[in-house]
């Protein structure tokens, strides 16, 4: 049985190779990616103290969480790290921010 | 005569065998040839069956997306009068649906089940908006642009329903 920091790991390496397809959603902080028929959601979590994690969260074809990977637990904290990284690419992917930014430098050099 | 069958009793039972025989030839040819318009009336059924189930898969189609189409309308009236408690009991109802239609469509084209999925995948985040905003006693956040992706999922519901009643029902394909 896949557990889900295994899950969490081949994403962010997936995502690295730009082999998924992260979009926006209606909440301009959530970030989701359709893997076959699941959904994979990625957004920032607050605490009450204004300390901020990062919650991963795998949903069914209906929409159902099945699984949840939050760095502000005591299990989901040795990976805040990766769920970090994974929700800065994951929101540069679906913003398209670096073929901006290299549309920006183009520009840039053409001055 | 009982002397002349007693010396020929050979060629009579030859005779006999070859009458059987001959028989049980015409016995298949006749099992065989019904078998065959067995087999045919069972390929017909079952093609009957296969047509008929597309049928009503088509039928219970339509039917599902006009309901969430409908759905969709409501929830846009709930959004614009901001009644945040009745909506949140439509999303999971929409979530659903869409998810039924998904699965109810197993040779749906790629674009139009990715569409689908991406719904449901807003339609949550729409619901965790909604949600974490009645816990707070807060009116949601980009709730202003709830409808505009509500608007989305219409039209991409109402191109699919389109594709069912004019083209080839997806089921059958």
């Amino acid at each position: 049985m896949a557990e889900i920091s295994e899950i969490l790991t081949t994403l962010v390496d997936r995502t690295n190779e730009n082999k998924v397809l992260w979009q926006t959603t209606t909440n301009e902080d959530t970030f989701v990616a359709l893997v076959g028929s699941l959904s994979v959601m990625i957004n920032p979590v607050a605490t009450n103290r204004g300390g901020r994690g990062w919650r991963l969260e795998i949903l069914n074809n209906e929409g159902r969480v099945i699984e949840t990977l939050n760095s502000l637990t005591d299990d989901g904290s040795i990976w805040e790290e990766e769920l970090q990284e994974l929700y800065i690419k994951a929101r540069r992917v679906a913003l398209g921010t670096d073929s901006q930014l290299q549309g920006l430098l183009d520009e840039l050099e053409e001055l | 005569m009982i002397d002349y069958f007693l010396e020929n009793w050979g060629s009579f039972a030859s005779a006999l065998g070859i009458i059987v025989s001959a028989g049980g030839v015409a016995a298949s040819l006749i099992a065989v040839y019904r078998a065959g318009k067995a087999r045919d009336a069972a390929s017909a059924a079952q093609l009957a069956t296969q047509e008929t189930r597309a049928a009503i898969t088509r039928v219970l189609t339509i039917a599902d997306l006009q309901r969430a189409i409908a759905l969709i309308q409501r929830l846009k009236v709930l959004h614009r009068d901001q009644k945040w408690e009745a909506s949140l009991e439509h999303y999971q109802n929409l979530r659903v649906m869409l998810a039924d239609i998904d699965a109810r469509l197993p040779a749906l084209p790629q674009e139009s089940r990715t569409s689908l999925r991406r719904s449901v995948a807003q339609i949550v985040v729409m619901e965790n908006i909604v949600d974490e905003a009645l816990t707070s006693s807060a009116e949601p956040r980009q709730a202003s642009s709830f409808n505009e992706e509500l608007n989305t999922i219409q039209v991409n519901l109402e191109n699919l329903a389109s594709s069912s009643y004019l083209g080839e029902d997806e089921a059958n394909r």
